[in-house]
């Protein structure tokens, strides 16, 4: 998969997002399947900087908002309102590690048959010793060994985040590797876990 | 403003008070005459023909009290259920209608007049339109109409068949909370370029919102929201009736207060006594029944209405802890708070948001006004006006299907920007299933039974196939406004399959036409029906005032002069008697020309431009 600066359907200027032209503010015609990357103007590749993120999403919605075609024609107005739901779609998606490294593998493993339930090996005893100690934890409303138990759980969330980029890094040099993808795969789903017990944590103010 | 532009008036459709706004060449402000006469209380009265709206329809809340309706908006897109405990703080009668919808019930005994909701609020729009349009001397066609952000599918559907009713085009439903932060964060005083987190604490009269909003540059984008549907001023009301009827019953064992003329006395003085502590440590009251012939009276202290009401001024801090959470801020991240809605006035509210935010709240915009002021600067930027700002407001509650169990499964969930669509793919569990029940939710709860249920529809035309064959993609689609459409298609044949939505709460385009046609039938009738009770009204507030200044008038007035107003005053009395509206709009004007001398007297002024300003609002 390649990044190629696609042209304005109108004035044929370079587009940023496939959605719009920059220069003639004019909406492009897209495909059903248009990808987020598309949508946002960005190369495929995981990793993204988080302001350039919000910028983009900024200066897109800034002008595709359906606020700026309340007085437009009909034809006008709905493909701002399309146009605008892609984006913030697009921009939900971009935001989370981890929603991201999901979004991304899906569009590499198109094809490829991918085993959907994989885990880490040890994580499920991992994972049933955590829950065991969280159920107490509840019962016992014990809030500061409770505090200790999120921060301790967050710390491993963000461990397993770590693993996305370098694996996203290997399989740029190779994109025949379905195993990197599997391995992805496997974290992405630790992941789910991991959220689902850090979830049953009530907030603390 | 341009002439190609088409105004888009901003409208705050309040649960006690409506009010409209718009951009004039001086910058954004409340349409119409200074003073309290820009807002419309929300409140209507039913004649016998139609309706009287605003301050005309308040004033019957004392002498008819079961046709005179208010709080109107608690009713908007709920079932008689989820109402049981509003109606019994209500004097006027509501039953159950078809589809779960509530109707209010008007007279005594057959046959009813019977209004929905949807109706009623229409009725408000009319009059707030109708007075706009006067003040403006143009027409008014769009509005943005404010709703509280907590609002769900139903209640912003049913607010908008309100605005078809009243004949206004919606241009864009914007959340009360973020209208207020429009007001504030365009406001001049403000310096534009800090940038930071603003928290809005929204207590109004029947509804609580709080949002957290991050101003960036020209972007006011809506981070998280939160609220409450059921609570505001009116619920401080209500205990101070429940102590009220108490103390009364210490004395009187035997006492009922279930009449509406009990139910709104007991109202009129909670309010009295709410607002008089709102400046002082204690203050008196007294009641008199009069179809009772029981009166009673004794002091209210401060202290006494802060403890029954800090219940509630907790459930909104509760509010303000979840919606912190949501955003992932801690207290200390907020810059700004600012408030809206009458019942911040209350200092025991300021005191408590002042210790919860460790800051004093922003008090400077008007806290009746800044919705509606919010509300007009959105539709000057929608009409084409000004391209300087953008908000990016969100859906405060996630949208979903039943699935297997009752359980509940998001497909939008709480607090996304909108406009978005969303689709998942289901499938179906029983072999050459040709039909698919989808039953759409609202909320954050897991099993529907937690959820608010919006509607239903059937999917039909799936080809017979093995069960789990199916792929059916459910589609979600929330406009700009917050509203939702609903489609599906079965992929796997390609072929979209035929979908009926059944609101529930809501109002069918068929109903919605029959209302209409109904309403421009009686316009006629109505309105001179209308403006006669108006007249009438306003000749009884003339005479008050003439007999109030009638004894200085000596000095003012030459005796003849006396004898054309005595005798005026009977041709007025006279026409009153009559049902022509015009013939006593015409003797009214002869009268107001007769008292005007009265004016230069000083006492006489002040009287005499109260009744200047009737004569304003009246024509």
């Amino acid at each position: 998969m390649t990044f190629e600066q696609p042209a304005c359907q109108k004035c044929e200027s370079t587009l940023i997002s496939h959605l719009f032209c920059l220069s003639c503010n004019a909406f492009q015609t897209v495909p059903p399947e248009i990808d987020y990357f598309e949508v946002l103007g960005f190369p495929v590749c995981f990793e993204i900087n988080s302001e350039d993120l919000e910028e983009r999403y900024k200066s897109l919605s800034l002008v595709l908002h359906p606020d700026f075609f309340a007085a437009a024609p009909e034809e006008e107005k709905r493909l701002s309102e399309k146009a605008s739901a892609m984006l913030n779609t697009a921009y939900n998606s971009f935001r989370g590690t981890t929603s991201r490294a999901g979004y991304l593998l899906s569009l590499f493993s198109k094809g490829k048959n991918l085993n959907e339930r994989t885990l880490p090996d040890g994580f499920l005893q991992e994972m049933f010793f955590l829950q065991e100690s969280l159920d107490e934890l509840l019962e016992s409303s014990d809030s500061s060994a409770l505090n200790k138990m999120n921060e301790d759980l967050r710390t491993r969330h963000k461990e397993i985040e770590s693993y996305y980029a370098p694996l996203f890094k290997n399989f740029k040099d190779l994109p025949e590797d379905s195993d990197i993808l599997q391995q992805l795969q496997t974290h992405l789903n630790a992941e789910r876990y991991l959220r689902r017990l850090l979830d049953r944590i009530p907030a603390t103010d | 403003m341009n002439n190609k532009m088409k105004r888009i008036i901003g409208i705050d459709l309040g649960t006690t008070n409506s009010l409209s706004a718009t951009v004039f060449d001086e910058g954004p402000e409340v349409i119409g005459t200074d003073g309290d006469f820009s807002v419309t209380p929300s409140v209507l009265s039913w004649t016998g023909s139609g309706w009287l709206v605003g301050q005309e329809a308040r004033e019957r809340r004392i002498t008819n009290p079961e046709n005179t309706v208010y709080s109107i908006k608690r009713l908007m897109g709920r079932s008689l259920d989820e109402l049981s405990e509003t109606v019994q703080d209500l004097p006027y009668q509501i039953v159950e209608a078809q589809r779960q919808l509530v109707k209010v019930r008007i007279g005594e005994s057959k046959p009813y007049k019977e209004f929905t909701p949807q109706e009623l609020s229409a009725e408000i729009l009319k009059k707030v339109k109708q007075r706009a349009e006067e003040a403006l001397g143009e027409s008014v066609e769009k509005a943005v109409i404010t709703v509280p952000a907590y609002f769900d599918d139903a209640q912003r559907q049913a607010t908008r068949d309100a605005c078809r009713i009243a004949g206004l085009e919606v241009a864009r439903f914007i959340n009360e909370p973020t209208a207020a932060a429009i007001a504030y964060g365009l406001d001049e005083k403000r310096d534009l370029q800090k940038d930071g987190h603003v928290v809005v604490y929204d207590l109004g009269g029947g509804t609580f919102d709080i949002s957290i909003l991050k101003l960036s540059g020209k972007i006011f984008k809506v981070v998280a929201t939160h609220g409450n549907t059921q609570l505001g001023g009116d619920d401080f009301d209500q205990v101070v009736v429940e102590t009220l009827k108490d103390r009364i019953h210490q004395e009187h064992p035997e006492a009922e207060f279930d009449d509406p003329e009990s139910k709104h006395i007991l109202k009129k003085t909670a309010e009295f006594i709410k607002i008089k502590l709102s400046f002082s440590p204690e203050t008196d009251y007294s009641l008199d029944f009069s179809k009772k012939s029981m009166s009673f009276s004794g002091v209210f202290k401060l202290e006494e209405f802060e403890s029954l009401i800090a219940p509630m001024i907790e459930q909104t801090l509760e509010s303000c802890r979840h919606v912190l959470r949501e955003a992932n801020l801690s207290v200390k991240k907020i810059d700004e708070v600012v408030l809206v809605g009458g019942s911040t006035v209350i200092p025991a509210v300021r005191k408590q948001i002042e210790s919860f935010f460790g800051r004093p709240p922003h008090v400077a915009i008007d806290p009746y006004k800044v919705v509606a002021i919010g509300a007009g600067i959105q539709g000057h930027l929608l009409a084409g006006g000004r391209r300087d700002f953008l908000l990016l407001d969100v859906i405060p509650l996630a949208l979903g299907i039943e699935t297997l169990g009752g359980t509940f499964s998001k497909i939008i969930t709480g607090n996304t920007t909108i406009p978005i669509e969303e689709s998942e793919t289901f499938t179906t569990n029983v072999d050459n299933q040709t039909s698919i029940d989808v039953n759409i939710f609202q909320g954050e709860r897991e099993l529907i039974k937690d959820c608010r249920a919006l509607g239903q529809f059937k999917l039909r035309g799936i080809p017979p196939m093995k069960a789990g064959l199916p792929l059916v993609e459910v589609m979600f689609r929330v406009d700009a406004n917050g509203i939702l459409t609903v489609s599906a298609i079965e992929k796997r044949s390609g072929k979209k399959a035929e979908i009926e939505v059944i609101p529930f709460h809501g109002l069918t385009q068929f109903e919605i036409e029959r209302i209409m046609e109904d309403s421009f039938e009686h316009a006629v009738d109505d309105f001179n029906e209308r403006q006669l009770i108006e007249f009438r009204q306003t000749a009884e507030r003339v005479f008050r005032g003439i007999e109030q200044c009638w004894d200085v008038a000596e000095n003012d007035l030459s005796e003849t002069s006396r004898d054309e107003i005595q005798k005026q005053m009977d041709v007025v009395r006279q026409s009153m008697k009559g049902q022509d509206s015009q013939a006593l709009k015409t003797q009214l004007d002869v009268l107001g020309d007769l008292t005007r001398p009265l004016a230069d007297n000083s006492m006489g002024r002040s009287i005499l431009s109260e009744l200047q300003d009737d004569a304003n609002l009246n024509q």
